[in-house]
């Protein structure tokens, strides 16, 4: 995997593109958080039967999107804390669903089947209003952050469904252009995409370098020139999901996750209902502490222990070792087994290797030297560290001078800090802050 | 000895603030220069604090006794008057008697009358106290900027001339410190005072708004 | 290694917060996690991060000098161990206090300090002169802005120059001819090749610069070590190769021209050689006598003092090279690199705010 700046590092535990065969589980457990989305308002009660397909809460917030049943059974709501529990699963969850009530227009019929709440505006992050109606679609198709799913797992049995599902969802949004974000390599996967956008004028591909973070739909726009408030991103998966929600009228309650890191026996994708309980996923190599992350390793948000199952936005899992050891002196070691993006490690000298990180924070937090490795990572071009210091001291209005707003949270000037600082935290608080103050005001 | 039962409750409290909580060159800043021209050896710096003490206190007996009938318009210009025969009398003193001092201390005599010191206090204090506890200000202050001009000195002469009062206190095979002769030292020795007092007496620096 | 990591185990709770030896809790750390990998992890997002750490990225540049500080030992002797350890002991003394009243960690920047002064000191310089040195380049370069990251100056290079005003005399006859040391005689003292330039038009050839036969400050002699490790810390990218590389280009190209237009010094009546070749001849001595490579190698590139934009590195890199070689030809001086550094220092907030106006310009806020 590339990191901007010149810098390639490979992590142990990357999932395969296979998917691993479904073991049918015992209950689900739906909880009602995820990233972005807080299911509050609760539809069912304790012990109701459901069928699949039922709305079992909605997120005021976010325009009432559902959280629906992804298998018919009985509830169970005192199972565990924030969470729904489907028990006694029934077997012909297939057949049966549940009732369509008025067909509504298309939009309504997205947000009717869970499928709305994967679109996401590009200058917020937040769930796009229903109403409103985008100048473009940016679906990023290649993900190059570890380890978010592949798309030659998803899109295993073709492209047809993907392009078909980006035509509806273009003629949806009254001819918005939809814009692929793709590698600059070669693949049958992007010869297929590219056949399709050759004989759809509306259809665009964006090709980018294979490097973390060039796949970030907020990059393509800023390099496409579009306005992120007018911009709206999906991922693959949802726009599957729309095909099949306005084809079949299928509920969008099952998707693929991978499954990776260094501590994982098979690391391959899964395809899951919503709820799967994730100790049945997490099939780990030791008893060590671990930490889930959901998401990509530098984005992601870390799994509290009290999630029991996979939640509706989730894209991947990766475990990863909790630092324990202490390793001697080990800042005079050569270090063979370390890439860093200084080469100040002896493995410059060995051929790529797939290295294995624990939690480490790697060293002890410091004061900014001005070393410059943030800047050199930073793919939209802004300082980081002068941005920080900004942000520190409470003076946004002099991050936002200096370009705050091109920022796409890719966490790589984190990543690269030799002070151990977490520039990505300060950032996205300050973002969330200013999102508030605009809802607010 | 109490200082409460000397001076009162207010004279002990002005005399406080004058030496050590309001002190006038590591609170205030003031009087700056020419403790960093002055401060270079020990008999100067006796010499420019007996001078600002004596022009302190002629400002404050003159000022708070006649205070209640200058004009505020035109106070600053009694002020100076009053500066200027005092530092007067103070230069053709030191011409007849301490010529060598004098001579030493060129221009700098002439200067006490921009001395913020005394500026500052005749229109902080004088102007509205009566003169005993003027006086007693005065007193502190000019206390305050002579101990710490001699500070200074003491640590400046020994170690850039090796001497203390111009006699030898340095072993032999000394090498004279020629940076803390020049007034940049004492930029770092007064800085150095200014941080530690600063310190000790709890004073923050301004804040920016 | 059980027993050491039992001893630090078993000694930490004197050190917490209501244990005896509170007070020295930095210290304590700071040897804890010299021997023992600091047992932080990620909290939130990105959850791996780089290993290199500000301990190791200081540890190679004194990797880098390790070349120059091998020569320095060869060439003068014994004494220039003695010399860094002073360095090292009252140095450390200052940043230890300096964190233990401010309750933070200690700083691993010192360890570059500690070693840069000894080394751009003439090698005879007593060792008292040297600990007064690095308490006043610690102390006031350093501590009283903030602490390592918050300093305007490069703190070894305000302690070279505080002992240069200091001490003239010591710091102006204590230099020792390479290898002297190993002779019968007491340290035999050697005009430095660009005071003999300077007052006899005297110019030592080029190989004898690069192997260090010529005498110099204790660390700068041996120039081909310090290209050496140079460029491995550019290669290493702790060092950006912006300010070096701009810096010697500079000098190069500054003395060149002043070589073409008849500056170099002639000695007595003889007429100023003048030409291209001579030019060329004069910009090369430039390049590589004096302290240039040393400084624009280790200290101009000091990332705390030097600008952070890309185009200031440049301007800061050429501002050094100018004033160097000015200052070597119309001043009183023999060498200009430490002025010239500590000057540019001085002006690096206003190279970066310059910078920064130009790029932000359409965004600047009303």
């Amino acid at each position: 995997m590339k990191f901007n700046g010149g810098y390639n590092v490979m992590l142990e535990g990357e999932p395969s593109t296979g998917v691993a065969p479904y073991q049918k589980p015992e209950a689900l457990h739906l909880p009602l958080y995820s990233d972005r989305l807080d299911f509050s308002l609760l539809e069912v009660e304790d012990g109701a039967s459901v069928v699949k397909g039922q709305v079992l809460a909605r997120d005021p917030v976010n325009f009432s999107v559902p959280l629906l049943a992804p298998m018919a059974g009985t509830i169970n709501l005192k199972f565990a804390e924030r969470h729904i529990t489907i028990e006694h699963l029934s077997a012909s969850s297939d057949s049966e669903t549940a009732e369509v009530g008025d067909v509504g227009d298309e939009r309504q019929t997205l947000l009717r089947l869970g499928v709305w709440s994967s679109l996401a505006r590009l200058d917020t992050n937040r769930v796009p209003d229903p109403e409103r109606t985008p100048e473009a679609l940016i679906v990023s198709v290649f993900r190059f952050e570890p380890f978010l799913p592949s798309p030659a797992a998803i899109l295993k049995d073709g492209a047809g469904d993907f392009v078909s599902g980006l035509d509806r969802l273009h003629k949806l949004f009254e001819d918005a252009a939809v814009y692929l974000v793709v590698p600059e390599s070669d693949s049958e996967l992007k010869g297929q995409l590219a056949q399709a956008a050759s004989s759809n004028s509306w259809l665009n591909l964006f090709e980018v370098p294979q490097t973390y973070p060039f796949d970030h739909p907020a990059f393509a726009a800023q390099m496409l020139k579009l306005s992120p408030k007018r911009a709206w991103s999906l991922d693959v998966q949802g726009v599957i999901a729309a095909n099949q929600a306005l084809e079949n009228n299928r509920p969008y309650t099952k998707r693929m996750v991978s499954v990776g890191g260094p501590q994982i026996n098979q690391p391959c994708h899964h395809h899951l209902p919503i709820g799967y309980p994730l100790a049945m996923i997490i099939d780990r190599q030791s008893g060590a502490e671990c930490r889930i992350v959901s998401g990509g390793v530098l984005t992601g948000g870390a799994v509290a222990p009290s999630q029991l199952g996979l939640d509706i936005e989730c894209q991947g899992l990766t475990v990863l070792e909790e630092l324990t050891g202490r390793e001697i002196l080990a800042f005079v070691q050569p270090g063979f087994t370390k890439q860093a993006y200084s080469k100040t490690f002896a493995s410059v000298f060995k051929p790529l290797f797939k290295e294995k990180r624990t939690t480490a924070l790697g060293g002890e937090s410091r004061p900014c030297v001005f070393c410059g490795f943030c800047e050199q990572a930073c793919p939209v071009g802004i300082i980081p560290h002068l941005i920080y210091r900004y942000l520190d001291k409470d003076r946004p209005e002099d991050a936002y001078r200096f370009k705050f707003d091109k920022c796409i949270d890719c966490g790589l000037c984190s990543y690269v800090c030799v002070s151990k600082i977490n520039h990505l935290k300060l950032f996205r608080a300050e973002r969330s802050r200013a999102v508030t103050e605009l809802i607010e005001g | 000895m109490n200082l409460k039962e000397l001076f009162g409750k207010k004279g002990a409290k002005t005399v406080k603030n004058g030496i050590w909580r309001e002190h006038p060159i590591s609170s205030a800043t003031l009087g700056i220069c020419s403790a960093l021209a002055i401060s270079n050896k020990v008999e100067n710096a006796i010499a420019m604090s007996a001078g600002v003490i004596f022009v302190l206190i002629l400002t404050a007996i003159i000022i708070s006794l006649l205070r209640k009938i200058i004009p505020s318009r035109v106070r600053i210009i009694i002020y100076m008057i009053t500066i200027a025969a005092g530092v007067t009398i103070v230069d053709l003193v030191l011409k007849a008697y301490f010529p060598i001092i004098s001579e030493a201390m060129g221009p700098y005599v002439p200067l006490i009358i921009t001395n913020c010191i005394i500026m500052g206090r005749a229109e902080a204090f004088f102007v509205q106290n009566p003169t005993k506890l003027s006086l007693l200000d005065a007193l502190a202050n000019g206390l305050a900027y002579g101990y710490t001009l001699m500070a200074i000195a003491i640590f400046r002469e020994i170690f850039a001339f090796g001497t203390l009062l111009g006699v030898r206190v340095t072993p032999a095979g000394w090498v004279d410190w020629v940076v803390l002769a020049a007034p940049a030292g004492a930029f770092f020795v007064l800085g150095t005072f200014l941080w530690v007092t600063r310190t000790l007496a709890g004073v923050e620096p301004p804040k920016k708004s | 290694m059980k027993w050491l990591y039992n001893l630090f185990e078993s000694s930490k709770p004197h050190f917490e917060k209501r244990g005896k030896l509170a007070f020295f809790k930095p210290l304590f750390e700071a040897i804890e996690f010299i021997f023992f990998y600091p047992p932080a992890r990620t909290v939130t997002g990105p959850h791996v991060r780089d290993p290199l750490d500000i301990k190791r990225y200081m540890t190679i540049v004194i990797v880098a000098l390790l070349p120059s500080i091998c020569a320095s030992i060869y060439f003068f002797g014994p004494r220039i161990l003695l010399m860094i350890l002073v360095s090292y002991a009252v140095g450390g003394l200052v940043e230890v206090l300096f964190a233990c009243i401010r309750k933070t960690e200690i700083h691993e920047g010192f360890f570059v300090t500690g070693i840069l002064f000894p080394l751009i000191l003439p090698p005879a310089t007593p060792l008292w002169v040297v600990a007064v040195g690095v308490f006043f380049g610690v102390f006031f370069g350093k501590e009283v802005f903030g602490g390592t990251g918050h300093n305007i100056f490069n703190p070894a290079l305000v302690g070279r120059l505080f002992v240069t005003i200091a001490f003239p005399t010591i710091l102006t006859t204590g230099w020792t001819a390479p290898g002297a040391w190993r002779g019968a005689a007491d340290a035999v003292s050697q005009a430095t090749p660009m005071a003999l330039a300077k007052t006899q038009a005297v110019f030592t050839p080029v190989a004898d610069l690069l192997i260090g036969i010529p005498s110099g400050s204790a660390g700068e002699t041996f120039r081909l070590g310090i290209i050496i490790g140079g460029i491995f810390l550019m290669l290493t990218r702790v060092s950006n190769w912006r300010v070096p590389i701009s810096y010697l280009a500079s000098v190069f190209v500054m003395a060149f021209v002043i070589g073409l237009f008849g500056g170099i010094p002639s000695a007595g009546e003889s007429a100023a050689p003048s030409g291209f070749a001579a030019a060329f001849n004069f910009g090369l001595f430039n390049l590589l006598g004096g302290s240039v490579l040393f400084g624009a190698m280790f200290m101009a590139c000091d990332p705390v003092t030097s600008p952070f934009t890309v185009p200031g590195k440049f301007i800061f890199g050429i501002g050094c090279g100018v004033l160097t070689v000015l200052i070597r030809v119309f001043s009183g001086y023999v060498e200009g690199v430490m002025f010239s550094i500590v000057i540019m220092n001085a002006f690096t907030p206003l190279i970066d705010h310059i910078v920064l106006s130009m790029r932000y310009r359409g965004a600047e806020a009303s």
